[in-house]
């Protein structure tokens, strides 16, 4: 509830019960709510699919911008960008869906449904879709600016569209994810070992995988590449409560909202009356928590 | 209990295991034995159910093919030779797994499955450490808390692939009788594969010896662990010497290399 325009409690109490200024109210429900809300759904979307992703590929440094969601949300929104479509989060959400498709079909080519040929097929994904948008670029320079702002990340609303738009996607994967939890903590002994447990692990990876990159794809539409949230939300979790995904995956979505609304709070405030990229605010926090997380735990890698 | 009939296990083109037939009896414990590679690992996943093979596998009479994964999963537990033991992990939640058989999707553990884990951590002597950390425990502790995992599923049918490899010689003791005294109490049909050829003769009321995939012999320890079988298949120079408690197989030392005294 804090930002560039100083809004006093008692001014802000009178708006919510309806009375005081037009203009209080118009900032309360049209502009700070709207974008605390936007702030919580990506981030429980973005740390949720970290949490998953790291279980279903049982490493805990996959991101969920692993599988060539990033990449293919990218290109996606540059495409848009560049050709004048206003849909550019829907542009970015069907990159992001066709990245993974991709990366899915040629893991499966590489032989086996393992994990890492999985992993491997979304690093090649990645580069050959990445190649492309910078391809386009080139060709493209007018547009440079405004692609390179959406992919530094941003949370900026324009009333509550973006978060009608996100929500649902991002309610279904994390109902998805949160009904594996269980199933995610049997995956950690193994493939072979799951199996003999009855679990039909390639289902239960291809259910994963297909939620977080709806959420992952949901909040990358709206907000940009938002880095680090699905990384270092769930690892900090992890310090604390144990590697429990029953545990692990609730904290990490309410976390994740926490997070990126503290996070697009220092955005905002920063620099007032400019905005930072969020994105930046949470590479900035984020690299150095990566790299102390790391050193703790490189006996376990 | 457990009935193999013509069983192929076909990797890339090179059959593992390549045309094995066998029963177990209730009760039983039978260990496979043969040099490495001879395709018992293999053997015991498809009898688990684990990996694709044809031929046929029944469990008290009922095709494993024609079972739920669950189904299945309730009447086998296989104990791999390299168990991947989340070292996050604790004790009292890895050894609750072993229970996944029995929870339907959505459900989650009761108080009867929390009984059942509970039970399994005690009858492995592992009270206490139920908070430990998985990579905080010993080797021996370790093993106990994956027969623990493997038993809470109450299968009546035991697969270890080499329980024993990477212990020394008082755990792998410890392990063996655990495993037979949980058979006895708890009506085990134990399937092993082993290569300390001693230890299985010790053990298993029968073995079956494996070469390159095939069955190449089979019945009481004192009539598969000959010299000439031991050497032929193992290309090994042994001596076999028969003690009160079965046939106990030595390494024959070539003379020039022997340390002098």
């Amino acid at each position: 509830m804090i930002g560039p325009a100083g809004l006093r409690p008692t001014e802000l109490w009178e708006a919510i019960q309806g009375g005081g200024e037009d203009r209080t109210r118009a900032i309360l429900f049209k502009l700070r709510l709207p974008r605390v809300a936007l702030g919580a759904l990506v981030g429980a979307a973005l740390a949720t699919a970290g949490a998953a992703y790291q279980g279903v590929f049982r490493n805990p440094l996959v991101d969920p911008y692993l599988l060539g969601v990033a990449a293919g949300a990218g290109l996606g929104a540059t495409v848009a960008i560049t050709a004048g479509w206003p849909l550019v989060p829907l542009a970015a959400f069907v990159g992001a869906i066709a990245a993974v498709v991709i990366t899915y079909l040629v893991g499966r080519s590489l032989g086996g449904r393992t994990a890492t040929s999985l992993v491997l097929a979304g690093v090649a994904a990645a580069s050959f879709l990445t190649a492309l948008q910078t391809f386009i670029l080139q060709r493209e320079n007018d547009s440079l600016r405004e692609v390179y702002a959406w992919i530094l990340g941003r949370l900026s609303t324009a009333g509550w569209s973006e978060v009608r738009q996100a929500a649902p996607y991002v309610v279904v994967s994390l109902v998805v994810i949160l009904l594996h939890r269980r199933l995610l903590d049997a995956l950690a002994v193994g493939d072979e070992e799951a199996a003999g447990l009855g679990i039909h692990v390639a289902s239960v990876r291809f259910w994963v995988v297909c939620a977080a990159t709806l959420g992952t794809a949901a909040a990358v539409s709206v907000s940009g590449l938002i880095s680090f949230v699905g990384v270092i939300v769930p690892h900090a979790i992890r310090l604390v409560v144990g590697s429990s995904y029953r545990a692990v995956l609730p904290l990490a979505a309410l976390l994740g909202a926490a997070f990126l609304i503290a996070a697009d709070l220092a955005a905002r405030t920063v620099l007032a009356p400019a905005e930072l990229p969020i994105g930046v605010i949470t590479a900035l926090c984020g690299a150095p928590f990566f790299v102390a997380v790391l050193r703790t735990s490189r006996r376990s890698l | 209990m457990i009935s193999v009939a013509d069983l192929r296990v076909r990797f890339n083109g090179h059959e593992a295991v390549a045309g094995v037939s066998f029963t177990v009896g209730e009760g039983e414990w039978l260990s496979l034995v043969g040099p490495n590679g001879a395709g018992k690992s293999s053997l015991l996943k498809a009898v688990a159910g684990v990996i694709g093979f044809s031929g046929e596998v029944r469990l008290d009479g009922e095709a494993i093919s024609a079972m739920s994964r669950r189904r299945r999963a309730r009447l086998v537990a296989l104990v791999p030779q390299h168990p991947e033991t989340p070292a996050g992990m604790t004790v009292a939640e890895y050894v609750l797994l072993g229970r996944t058989p029995h929870l339907s999707f959505l459900a989650s553990e009761g108080d009867h499955d929390r009984a059942v884990a509970a039970a399994a951590i005690a009858r492995l002597d592992l009270s206490g450490l139920e908070r430990r950390q998985l990579g905080s425990l010993s080797g021996g502790e370790l093993q106990r808390a994956v027969l623990a995992r493997s038993i809470t599923a109450e299968s009546p049918v035991l697969l270890l692939d080499e329980p024993t490899t990477a212990l020394d010689v008082g755990h792998q003791q410890e392990v063996l009788e655990l495993v037979d005294w949980l058979r006895l109490s708890g009506k085990l049909t134990v399937l092993s594969a082993l290569h300390d050829l001693t230890a299985a003769a010790q053990f298993a009321h029968r073995l079956l010896l494996m070469d390159r995939g095939r069955i190449v012999a089979a019945g009481p320890p004192i009539e598969v662990l000959t010299e000439d079988n031991i050497r032929r298949h193992f290309g090994a120079n042994v001596e076999v010497w028969q003690s009160p408690a079965g046939p106990v197989v030595v390494p024959r030392r070539q003379v020039s290399t022997s340390p002098a005294h």
